[in-house]
């Protein structure tokens, strides 16, 4: 049950995430900055196991807490019959579009550092 | 009776969501994880149907649960460690994974938008568009402040996520793409926290560059794209 104590740990982070935003008027969410604030301290700190267990846990059940807003769609049906083409070219054919762009580009990119690295090696 | 009771005491709803959520996971675990049967989606579906046959208002539910919206936030910062524990993959191949992640940061949310566009689709619906490419909770928050309808980017996200997951692998055998980095970055760049879960089950470093792809997407999109929208309107 160790992972629990990390648990508070997020929360205070979140609260002075959502604090910042208001205090210098941000229009970044206040969990990023919350996230970000934690990433650097982790990059000061040590890892450690129960901190990623507690990490773990509560992103494991991250569907849970979609829910209350997911739910909130029952009250745009009538968007969603108004602009179906639109949302549906989007959602699907846009999305399936950048997939293919993404797979490809980021797979050249790393083929070309790969042969950058063999002329490099093959010149030494 | 149940119809007086739950309106006499909304907090059984918050009750009542913590069951259908634990219906809803193990429905999808006894379906062989079948993608249709997410367990978010289906929850959802799930309390819609419950609170249009009881007669309640969303805003009345989502009093009662707020607590749960509310760890939404706390999940988001706890993204935070493992997004370190995979930082050290970018190290090794820095420059370009950095280069993927710039241009895919920008190319997906202005082909997303563009797609509705043409098709006339509503400004409030474009912008629910836009950040249809990262985690449900950056997406969320995104959403509050663009001034998009936080549920739509909801649905849209989950529903991304999905398609991502479902078309992967026919993607990779038709375009060739055998190198298991560019698989889980892209994955995790378009597909977000959906498609790193089917990157899992592709390998573990499948699943881990897809889980850095989807915490720096996530962190970049969530930060920059509030101050473009601010910029363009």
């Amino acid at each position: 049950m160790k992972f629990l104590i990390y648990i508070p740990l997020f929360i205070v982070f979140q609260l002075i995430g959502n604090w910042l935003k208001v205090f210098w008027d941000l229009p970044i969410p206040g969990a990023t900055i919350g996230m970000s604030l934690l990433l650097l301290l982790l990059f000061i700190i040590p890892s450690n196991k129960n901190l990623t267990a507690s990490a773990q846990k509560l992103l494991l059940h991250l569907p849970l807490f979609f829910i209350p807003a997911g739910v909130g769609i029952m009250n745009y049906t009538d968007v969603l019959k108004q602009d179906s083409l639109a949302l549906f070219a989007s959602v699907f054919g846009a999305t399936i579009l950048c997939f293919i762009l993404a797979a490809l580009f980021t797979q050249r990119l790393l083929k070309s550092e790969d042969d950058a690295d063999k002329i490099c090696e093959s010149k030494t | 009776m149940i119809h007086n009771l739950l309106h006499d005491f909304p907090n059984l709803l918050l009750v009542l969501t913590l069951v259908i959520y634990v219906v809803s996971l193990y429905i999808y675990q006894r379906s062989n994880k079948n993608v249709l049967l997410l367990p978010v989606v289906s929850a959802i579906a799930l309390v819609i149907s419950v609170l249009i046959s009881f007669d309640i208002d969303y805003g009345i539910y989502f009093e009662s649960v707020e607590v749960i919206h509310f760890l939404l936030g706390t999940a988001t910062v706890a993204l935070a460690v493992p997004l370190r524990n995979n930082f050290h993959l970018i190290r090794e191949h820095a420059f370009p994974l950095t280069i993927s992640l710039s241009v895919m940061a920008i190319v997906t949310p202005v082909l997303s938008v563009l797609a509705a566009w043409i098709l006339g689709a509503d400004i409030a619906v474009l912008l629910s568009l836009a950040p249809k490419s990262i985690s449900t909770p950056f997406a969320i928050g995104v959403a509050e402040e663009i001034g998009a309808y936080p549920p739509l980017v909801a649905a849209i996200v989950i529903v991304t996520g999905a398609v991502v997951a479902v078309v992967s692998s026919s993607v990779f055998k038709v375009f060739s793409i055998n190198n298991p980095i560019a698989q889980g970055f892209s994955m995790g760049l378009v597909g977000h926290g959906i498609a790193t879960a089917t990157a899992f089950e592709m390998s573990v470093k499948t699943g881990a560059f897809s889980a850095l792809a989807m915490g720096l997407m996530g962190l970049s999109t969530s930060t920059l794209l509030p101050y473009f929208v601010a910029w363009l309107v």
